[in-house]
């Protein structure tokens, strides 16, 4: 019992330390050039669709 | 006009504008993948052409994270991991380029931890990243990575035993975990293998 819950702690702090980690990285600002390259992309189709 | 049901009457968010949604995991997971900044972005970059060119071939109504992040796997597999593994420590590993957040004493328990994450296998830090950080079911993981999902939980749990041995957590780290502010706290404490 004591041990199920001792592993289960261990998971559970495992876990947290990967979601704040993860979700750090996942807020972060997008970089310019991947804003960029959107725009491009974007631009392209506006160019491409039938009038 | 009487507003409709919107599955009935409205047009569906246009899948373009759901792709954009998902780049930060998209990043998250690229980094966890390539442990390099820069060749993670040039990741995403390549993986967001790649899906703009056959959006049409995006099902509605199915899981787009999901999509992209088999995009990225596939496109790393192929393209990128020989190169990633030449280049992985020139600007600083997984830890340093996560700039991680200071939380007051919580700053070293991360680097500890992301350290040790780092020293995990390519399958393993994917399952765990996939499993434990980006919430897919592990039969969602596995269709992505190409495997049973017996294999799957297999590598999730391996990569748990092997983090818990890499930080050295004993009986004595009974931490009760309530939020995130409590839990920098307490990790500040955590006995990490330091030799």
């Amino acid at each position: 019992m004591n041990r199920d819950t001792s592993e289960a702690r261990k998971e559970n702090l495992i876990k947290e330390n990967l979601r704040r980690a993860y979700d750090d990285k996942a807020t972060e600002q997008l970089p310019d050039d991947l804003m960029a390259l959107l725009a491009q992309l974007r631009g392209q189709d506006e160019q491409n669709e039938p009038k | 006009m009487s507003r409709m049901s919107q599955s009935e009457f409205e047009p569906a968010l246009d899948p373009r504008d759901e792709l954009v949604t998902h780049l930060g995991v998209l990043r998250a997971f690229a980094l966890s993948l390539c442990r390099n900044a820069s060749t993670a972005d040039d990741l995403v970059q390549e993986t967001v052409m790649k899906a703009w060119k056959s959006i049409g071939s995006f099902e509605q109504g199915t899981n787009m994270r999901a999509w992209l992040f088999t995009i990225l796997r596939n496109t790393y597999y192929t393209v990128h991991r020989k190169s990633s593994r030449e280049v992985a420590d020139t600007d600083g590993h997984f830890a340093a380029t996560l700039s991680v957040k200071p939380e007051h004493d919580g700053k070293m328990a991360m680097n500890d931890f992301l350290e040790a994450f780092d020293q995990l296998p390519d399958e393993q830090r994917e399952a765990l990243t996939l499993v434990g950080a980006s919430g897919f079911a592990y039969h969602e993981a596995a269709e992505m990575c190409g495997v049973a999902t017996g294999t799957m939980k297999s590598r999730v749990n391996r990569a748990r035993l092997r983090l818990v041995e890499l930080l050295a957590l004993d009986e004595d780290d009974s931490l009760e975990l309530t939020d995130k502010g409590t839990m920098a706290v307490l990790t500040a404490h955590l006995p990490v293998n330091r030799s």
